[in-house]
Parts: C-alpha cells; sequence; structure tokens
C-alpha cells in the first residue's frame, strides 16, 4: 500500500518536477541550474556512496554518525540507501518532503530500503521490491525504543533514529539487540544537540544556588553566633555554683524545728499560725522529692514561715533572686535574662554573685535555666504566694 | 565564651560544604561543555575572510556573483551585518540560530547583526540579534516563506536592498549579555543576595526555635 503511495507520489513529483524546472517565471537560469542538479547531484552521491549524511543533520559530528551508519548498513541483505540531508532545493515548496524525496530516489536508485530525514521531516523509512518487506517489519522494534523516549527529557538525534531503523532491518521482525541499542545510546550524537544557551542558563542557576546556599547559612550562622554571643553577656560576670552538701538535711532538721515552734504557738495567734503551717506544708511537700533545689525551695519557705511568725518583721519574705542561699532580697537590680529588675541581696547590688545551679546531664546549669516552679518563680523572689505555686505545682497545675 | 567562636567557625565550615553540595546538585549534563560543530569551524573560518558564510547544504544555490553582491553591499554601507547562507537544524551541533551566532562569535568577535538566508527563510532579526540586547534599533524582515520559496536572486535582492535600506545608524548591535536568563552578572549577585538573605533568616528562625524548644526539654 505504502509502495503504491510512494509511486504515485514519486510519478506526480517527477511531472511537478519537469514543470518546476520548465517555467521561466519562478527562477533565474541560474537558479534553474541549481534546482536542477540538486536532486540529481544528490542521486548520484548516493549511487556512490549509499549512505549520505550532510553537516546539518550529522548532529556537530557528521564523519562519526555516516561511519556508524556504514556499519551498521553493511550486514543488511537488500540494498540500503540513508539520505539524512538538507531539503533540496527542488523540493523546497513539497508539503511531505520525505516521502516526495524517497519517491525520487526509489524511482532513480531503484528497490531497496532507503531511510530519509530532512532538517524539517520525521526520519522515515521508505521500501520497494525486497526492501518493502523489510520495511514493514521494522515498526514494532523501533516504536519499542522510540517509546522509551518519548517522555523524556532529550530528544534522539536523527543520526540515532536512522541507526535504530538500520539495527531493525539487520534482523527483521527481531527485537533488538538491547547492548547494541545501548551502545548507540552512549554515542555522542544519539541526543539532539544541547543549547549553548541552556548550557549558559544552567551554570548560571548553579552559580546562584551555591551562592544563595552558603550564603543562607552565613546568614543564619551569623545570627545565631550573635544571639549565643549575647546571651552569655550578663552570665559572664557571674558563676555559678551547685546547691552545697548537706542542704536536704539541713532543710529536714530545720522544717522539723519549725514544725515544733509553730504547734507551740498555736493556741496563742491561731490566724498567723495557719499561714505559717501553709507554708511549712508546702515545704514538707517541695522536700518529698529528695532533689537539692526543691531542699533549697524548702528552705525558703520556712524562712518566709519564720518571718511571718515573728511580729518585729515584715511578713513578706523574699529571697535574693541570684541565689536564696544570700538570704533576703531587699535591693532591686536588672539582671541578664530578665525585662524588669528583680529582689537581690546586698551583695548582689554591687557585683553579681555567684548563682544558685544544679547539675543536669553533667552540666552546672543556673536555676534559672533549668523548669521549675524555683525558676518560674525565683524561688519565691518575683511571687508573694511561693506556697501556693508550690502546691499547684506538684498538684501538676502549673 | 567558646559556644560562639565554635558556631562562628562552624557555620563557615557548614557553609563551605553547603555550597558544595549545591553545586553538585546542581551540576547536571547541562552544564557540560557543548562541543563545538563542524558548521561553526566552516562559519568561523568565513567570516574571519568575509561577511557572507555559505554553509555546505547550501553550497552553489547563490553563484559567486550574487555573494560578491552581499559583501560588497556590506563593505560599501560599512554596517557590521554578516550573512549566513543556510538551513537552520537541531541536528546540525546546534540547537538554534542563536546558538550557531554565539559559538561562531566566541572566536570571531562581534557584535554583528546577523542574516539568514535559506530557500524558506529570509531571517535578518529577532531570533539572531535579540540576545545580544539590541539598543533599540530592530528589524520587521523576519519571514517565513511557508508556502512559497525564495530564489537566489530574490535573496540576494532582498539582503542588499536591506542593507542599503539601514545604514550604520540603524545596525547597532549591542554584546550580549552573559547569562541573560538571570539578567547578566548582576542579576545573578542580586538574586543571590536577596534569596540568600531570605534564606538565612527563615533557616535561622527554625534553627533557633528548634534550638531553644531542645534545650528547654533538656532542662526541663
Amino acid at each position: 500500500m505504502r509502495q503504491n503511495v510512494n509511486r504515485a507520489l514519486a510519478g506526480l513529483l517527477a511531472v511537478g518536477l519537469s514543470l518546476l524546472l520548465g517555467a521561466p517565471a519562478l527562477a533565474t537560469d541560474a537558479a534553474d541550474d541549481t534546482e536542477a542538479d540538486d536532486l540529481d547531484v544528490l542521486v548520484e552521491r548516493l549511487a556512490e556512496t549509499p549512505i549520505q549524511v550532510d553537516d546539518l543533520m550529522g548532529n556537530g559530528e557528521t564523519e562519526a554518525v555516516t561511519r556508524r551508519l556504514t556499519e551498521l548498513a553493511e550486514d543488511i541483505d537488500v540494498p540500503v540507501y540513508v539520505a539524512l540531508v538538507a531539503r533540496p532545493i527542488s523540493l523546497v515548496d513539497s508539503g511531505r518532503v520525505d516521502e516526495s524525496l524517497a519517491g525520487v530516489l526509489q524511482q532513480e536508485l531503484g528497490e531497496g530500503l532507503y531511510i530519509v530525514a530532512t532538517p524539517d521531516s520525521l526520519v522515515r523509512p521508505f521500501g520497494s521490491g525486497a526492501g518493502q518487506e523489510v520495511q514493514e517489519s521494522l515498526h514494532r522494534p523501533v516504536n519499542a525504543v522510540k517509546d522509551r523516549y518519548r517522555d523524556g527529557a532529550a530528544d534522539m538525534s536523527a543520526a540515532f533514529e536512522a541507526a535504530l531503523w538500520l539495527l531493525a532491518a539487520d534482523d527483521p521482525g527481531a527485537s533488538m539487540d538491547d547492548d547494541i541499542v545501548a551502545d548507540l545510546e552512549s554515542e555522542s550524537w544519539a541526543e539532539r544537540a544541547r543549547s549553548g544557551f541552556e548550557r549558559e542558563d544552567a551554570i548560571g542557576t548553579r552559580y546562584v544556588a551555591a551562592g544563595v546556599t552558603g550564603l543562607a547559612v552565613l546568614v543564619a550562622g551569623a545570627t545565631l553566633t550573635l544571639l549565643a554571643w549575647r546571651r552569655p553577656l550578663g552570665a559572664r560576670a557571674v558563676t555559678v555554683v551547685d546547691v552545697p552538701e548537706g542542704t536536704f538535711d539541713a532543710a529536714r532538721q530545720a522544717l522539723n524545728d519549725a514544725f515544733d515552734s509553730a504547734h507551740e504557738r498555736e493556741s496563742e495567734r491561731p490566724e498567723v499560725t495557719r499561714r505559717v503551717l501553709d507554708r511549712l506544708d508546702a515545704a514538707e511537700v517541695a522536700l518529698s522529692t529528695g532533689d537539692d533545689l526543691d531542699a533549697v525551695g524548702a528552705l525558703v519557705l520556712i524562712g518566709q514561715a519564720e518571718a511571718i511568725a515573728d511580729p518585729n518583721r515584715s511578713d513578706d519574705y523574699r529571697p535574693c533572686f541570684v541565689s536564696p542561699l544570700h538570704g533576703a532580697g531587699d535591693r532591686q537590680r536588672a539582671v541578664s535574662g530578665m525585662s524588669l529588675q528583680v529582689p537581690v541581696c546586698r551583695g548582689c547590688v554591687e557585683d553579681l554573685q555567684p548563682y544558685l545551679g544544679a547539675r543536669r546531664r553533667g552540666r552546672l546549669l543556673r536555676y534559672t535555666e533549668i523548669d521549675s516552679v524555683w525558676a518560674r518563680t525565683g524561688f519565691g523572689s518575683l511571687v508573694g504566694d511561693l506556697h501556693e505555686h508550690v502546691m499547684d505545682d506538684r498538684r501538676g497545675l502549673r | 565564651m567558646r559556644t560562639p567562636v565554635i558556631i562562628a567557625v562552624g557555620t563557615v565550615v557548614v557553609a563551605l560544604a553547603a555550597s558544595a553540595v549545591a553545586w553538585w546538585l546542581f551540576s547536571s549534563p547541562a552544564t557540560e561543555e557543548v562541543a563545538t560543530s563542524e558548521r561553526v569551524t566552516e562559519a568561523r573560518t568565513a567570516f574571519a575572510d568575509g561577511s557572507v558564510w555559505v554553509s555546505s547544504e547550501r553550497e552553489g544555490w547563490l553563484s559567486d556573483e550574487q555573494l560578491q553582491t552581499m559583501e560588497s553591499a556590506i563593505g560599501d554601507a560599512q554596517v557590521p551585518v554578516r550573512v549566513i547562507v543556510g538551513d537552520e537544524s537541531r541536528e546540525g551541533g546546534f540547537t538554534t540560530d542563536r546558538d550557531l551566532v554565539a559559538q561562531v562569535e566566541s572566536e570571531a568577535p562581534g557584535p554583528y547583526y546577523y542574516i539568514r538566508a535559506s530557500p524558506r527563510t529570509l531571517t535578518t532579526e529577532e531570533s539572531l540579534v535579540r540576545h545580544w540586547g539590541s539598543s533599540g534599533s530592530r528589524f520587521d524582515e523576519t519571514t517565513e516563506y511557508d508556502d512559497q520559496s525564495l530564489t537566489a536572486d530574490e535573496v540576494t535582492d532582498r539582503v542588499v536592498e536591506f542593507i542599503e535600506e539601514n545604514g550604520p545608524d540603524t545596525f547597532d548591535p549591542v554584546e550580549r549579555q552573559s547569562y541573560a536568563f538571570w539578567g547578566g552578572v548582576g542579576g545573578m549577585i542580586a538574586a543571590i543576595v536577596l534569596l540568600g538573605l531570605l534564606a538565612g533568616a527563615v533557616l535561622a528562625s527554625v534553627t533557633a526555635l528548634v534550638w531553644y524548644r531542645a534545650r528547654a526539654r533538656r532542662n526541663a
């Protein structure tokens, strides 16, 4: 069927060409000569060397392409002609240049398998005589390879496609040898030439990606460095000391003594005693954990209870924010990490004395860095109802 | 005291490493060198001696006399114009005319206006000039002859007329801009600074958040 169409087209073309060449209005004599020579020259070249690849179609490596196509065509049983060429001037106005070109070539060169393509056509096989049978068996194996490229990023070059048709024609009807296909795919001309502009854009994008990544890390790192630098500024002037050994036992003893005193005075001032016992109960709860910071907190609560019980003292006892072990916080000053001034002892007003701290996972931290009721209340230096905070904390309310 | 120093040194090391990783990730076949095709080599040789190059597929289409007419017109008008007589092909070692010209100009420096002439197309502008950053002079001679071919005489006449109609004042090509996609080197630097600062701010915020949360959890 295709052969008949090709023959008909070739016949029409021959008529068209004769009209074209005979029409004086279309071109000058010089141009006529060129057009007349155009296809004849191609036919002569193919008759002499059946593989013809123009520079225009060689994907930048015409010699290598011609050599490989010639090798592939050597073992094919029927005459093979490959024409990867510029659109012949005689066929400039042809709608289906590949069919027209194949028709002319078949007419001039005879039976065989023809693989033709121009820059603006597909790469297609045409056959006549024995070549017709071969040509009809090629589509399935070649299309199987072409399908892989359909959705891929790379475009197959015309030279690669021509090579596939030739490879399939070597053993008509059989699947193509994957190793040979892979070998062809690895040829530098197997994909259409890349654009220098695409390359430049890709290189530019690479510079931008590397630059943005590096700068982003630098900016983030510099910001974090500043944050880390700023945080220890206040802390650099102070040191941190662990809760002294024996604090827990001292707190337990002090609590027992305080309970005894409270019960002795219970009948004299019941209201005061109730407030004292509230603090002592909270101290009792705090001591139940065995934690050193809790022991210090218990001592603060006992101190507050004693202040309430002593009619000569203010009943709002607040310890030094920096460390309750410094004593009462009856002065005010700003310290690192606090937006407001906090109660501190006399010693800390001039120069911050050692912060109370505790070890967590081997590191000695300021108590303010350890999430607890003591950090939230500054051991009662920041609130007036420490005992309620402690009780709520133990009940899980805060 | 030690922590900020560690962070600062770590930052520089990580920044270098991250840049290297980004460089590697964005190194694709697209960034590999593009081979110089045989047509480009031919064109460079031709343009070293004259203003007209006839590509091998169109050899003989224009007579020597017609080629000389074009050369003379360009010489007489003293305009920076080069004529490519040949077909466009994505199979020819370059993707478009622009690539051809870019490769040619890397060794036969421009800037020039390029006119491509083939039996089907006479292209003078846009595709060839646009990426050279024309300083305003544009031509509307881009013409695709889809259903009618041009004869050698027609092409010669059109090219000569075009050169004579547009003198040196009109032909004003400008050096093409590198990295045009990014707006040149300046655009690339601006993009790096802008995107780098934004990404850095986001990265710093996220890292600080994670850091403080982790510390709070550890100290709890």
